[in-house]
């Protein structure tokens, strides 16, 4: 079991976000999380990502439950936000070997020339990342994310400020990196039904801090989404 | 431990690299220095800034100025990281905290003393006092470091809060105030050569606040940062 | 009146005599008590009649002291277990040490004006309680600018750690203060130019008496406030079940 998230509350002071909610990830799964603004996908994805702590309930990543983690369990994330968390006055190479640095990544001048490779940057390296367009700091957000090899990602609405065709690039290549060699575990959040479904195995909807309905992908068609989602958030959010 | 060290230095030198690009900070905080030397200049009456008696406030003025301008860097080297949300990549990264911490204090530190080196004899100019004084650079260097130890942790409270960059000093200066009494006042005593034993209880007074804050915002960031 | 009736039914019968009741008492009969010490004790050979201001200055100093102490127990605390309990206590500590080192800055003030004519004197006791009176201000601010209940115990404590440790070194610095004319000196001797405060066993007795009683006005408050704290989580906590039972 890849992440595991287990009777997870988070109250915002009296304002409870997550209320009891559960999670399991094995390795390899692609899952996308869906639902509305404020059901709490943001948040559980910050407490995954050790960003937030949870009020009660508790988090494995990789069997060691967070609590007890030390911050090297960080190593085992790759998350990518719609902050790009990228330096705007330096380049693509400056901006990978200083996270290369943070997140110890042996061969680390190879392996960012690699990483450029991948996400198809390797022209504009050298350029300040204040020049890129917002599709290309998102590719170079992705190239951070899995400088040092994560077997999780966590994506928070990656496409968003994207237009179509580069949320499309965007959607491509995380899924190709998402396999890559090693079968990553990620969990995913978007607003775009059909292209959330598209991309994964599972598909999680949140509404009103808890799991509301969790599916297979193959069980639904792209059709059947819209409806079941908002049928799913309305029964979920009235709770 | 190393591998600590190379973080710190890691986060250390992309603040330099970044703040070398655009001199952003550093120049905002000399104009702002300056700017504060003028306006003491013109605003004190001249019976003050009489060569007698200059040597009495100058000093004083001298750590005003250092002090507006160091709270403006501060803030700006969070400001960057709180836009971009690279703040919060830091954070995700397999780091310790306190290495966190160091590395901004460092490079907040380098920024600020190299404001005070240029902005030392500009001033010394302007109010026709001698600042010229190899004494000079401990107290400084001393009373900066106090600065940058409790400014980089409160910028970094400060900025989270809805008052954000405005909230730093408020927090910054009331506690800043013992360092600044000692160096204002040794200051004073290097400037007007008195004998270097009067200076020292101010040096080691400051070395103990350096010690101090420290080791305890090394211990404090974690809890400063998280949510 | 039928609605009265009910909500006097549900009401928790009064608990009789609690802690926080004796105290009360105490407390209310305490203070005409000093105050009457306080008129019937001595004059003070040098500062006449404005020295009796003294008998609850140096107290509100104290305790505002140990207020902010338990400012950082509680920050200590909480850095430790993070649980909102120690943010009670920080708070408690904060607000009852800002209530007392004002008092004691305003009787420091009052008795400086009417024993050497001046409001201010940068006597190192005057100037650290106003020092740290600002420190914890700013505590206060701190706190008014985020909304987030555990960023605001969280920061709250990083702040209380920090302030606390200042303290000292406030007090060190102060050495290096333009001086005043007159620092209070709180001895048996007399020493040229310092005024100094001979205390006879009477006047002992006085202070003694004045002491329990601001001991007893902070001991009352602390606990009030601790109490209110924790009815207010209460009053949250209901108020959200009741908000997720309409859901």
């Amino acid at each position: 079991m890849m992440v595991r998230a287990h009777k997870l509350v988070k109250s915002f002071g009296n304002r409870p976000v997550l209320r009891g909610l559960d999670l399991e990830l094995r390795q390899g799964d692609f899952v996308t999380l869906l639902g509305p603004n404020g059901a709490g996908k943001t948040t559980l994805l910050r407490i995954l990502a050790t960003l937030a702590r949870p009020t009660s309930g508790t988090v494995e990543l990789a069997g060691i439950p967070l609590n007890e983690a030390k911050s090297s369990i960080r190593g085992l994330l790759g998350v990518i936000s719609h902050q790009t968390f990228l330096y705007e006055d330096l380049n693509a190479y400056e901006n990978l070997r200083f996270y290369g640095k943070l997140y110890e990544v042996p061969n680390l001048t190879a392996r960012v020339e690699e990483v450029l490779n991948k996400v198809g940057l390797e022209q504009r390296a050298i350029d300040r990342v204040r020049t890129y367009s917002r599709g290309m700091q998102q590719r170079l957000s992705i190239a951070r994310a899995i400088l040092h090899n994560p077997p999780i990602l966590l994506l928070d609405e990656p496409d968003t400020g994207l237009d179509r065709q580069a949320a499309d690039m965007l959607g491509g290549l995380i899924r190709e990196l998402a396999i890559d060699g090693q079968s990553r575990t990620v969990l995913m959040t978007t607003h775009n039904l059909e292209r959330g479904l598209a991309m994964s195995d599972r598909i999680l909807i949140l509404a009103g801090g808890r799991l509301a309905a969790e599916r297979s992908s193959k069980s639904l068609a792209p059709e059947q989404l819209q409806d079941f989602y908002y049928d799913t958030v309305s029964l979920g959010g009235a709770r | 431990m190393p591998g600590y060290l190379r973080k710190v230095w890691a986060v250390y030198a992309k603040d330099v690299r970044a703040e070398l690009r655009t001199k952003d900070i550093f120049s905002a905080m000399f104009v702002f220095s300056l700017l504060t030397t003028l306006v003491f200049a013109f605003a004190l009456p001249a019976k003050l800034l009489d060569p007698k008696e200059v040597g009495g406030i100058a000093p004083g003025l001298l750590w005003v100025a250092y002090t507006f301008s160091g709270v403006l860097g501060l803030n700006r080297s969070f400001i960057v990281e709180k836009d971009k949300g690279s703040l919060e990549g830091l954070l995700l990264a397999p780091a310790d905290r306190g290495a966190i911490y160091l590395g901004k204090m460092l490079s907040n530190l380098t920024f600020m003393l190299l404001v005070e080196t240029l902005i030392t004899p500009i001033f010394g100019v302007l109010f026709n006092y001698s600042t010229f004084n190899v004494w000079l650079i401990p107290v400084v260097l001393l009373g900066t470091l106090g600065f940058a130890e409790i400014g980089t942790i409160f910028a970094a409270m400060a900025i989270n809060t809805r008052a954000r960059e405005v909230l730093l000093p408020v927090l910054f200066f009331p506690i800043m105030l013992p360092v600044i009494i000692a160096a204002a006042n040794a200051t004073t005593a290097v400037l007007a050569n008195r004998p270097f034993d009067e200076v020292l209880g101010q040096l080691e007074f400051m070395a103990v606040f350096d010690v101090i804050f420290l080791v305890l915002p090394i211990l404090l960031f974690e809890l400063a940062v998280e949510e | 009146m039928a609605t009265f009736a009910k909500y006097n039914a549900t009401r928790p019968a009064k608990t009789g005599l609690g802690f926080s009741t004796i105290i009360m008492w105490s407390l209310l009969v305490s203070w005409p008590v000093s105050l009457l010490f306080v008129l019937l004790a001595g004059d003070d050979a040098i500062l006449k009649y404005s020295q009796r201001i003294f008998y609850y200055h140096l107290p509100s100093n104290i305790v505002c002291f140990i207020a902010f102490f338990i400012y950082f127990v509680g920050a200590i605390g909480y850095w430790r277990t993070r649980k909102r309990s120690w943010d009670i206590v920080m708070v408690a500590g904060l607000e009852l040490g800002i209530f007392f080192s004002v008092i004691g800055v305003v009787t420091g003030s009052i008795w400086a004006r009417y024993a050497w004519g001046t409001f201010w004197t940068w006597d190192p006791r005057l100037t650290t309680v106003s020092i740290m009176l600002v420190v914890y201000i700013s505590g206060v601010m701190l706190r008014a600018a985020i909304d987030d209940p555990t960023r605001k115990a969280a920061l709250t404590a990083v702040f209380g750690i920090i302030g606390f440790v200042n303290v000292p070194l406030v007090f060190f610095s102060t050495r290096w203060f333009p001086k005043g004319q007159h620092p209070l000196i709180f001895s048996e001797t007399s020493n040229g130019s310092e005024t100094t405060i001979g205390l006879d066993s009477f006047m002992y007795v006085t202070l003694a008496v004045c002491s329990v009683a601001v001991g007893l006005l902070f001991t009352y408050l602390l606990t009030e406030r601790m109490r209110l704290g924790q009815m207010q989580d209460e009053v949250a906590a209901r108020r959200l079940a009741l908000e997720g039972g309409e859901n």
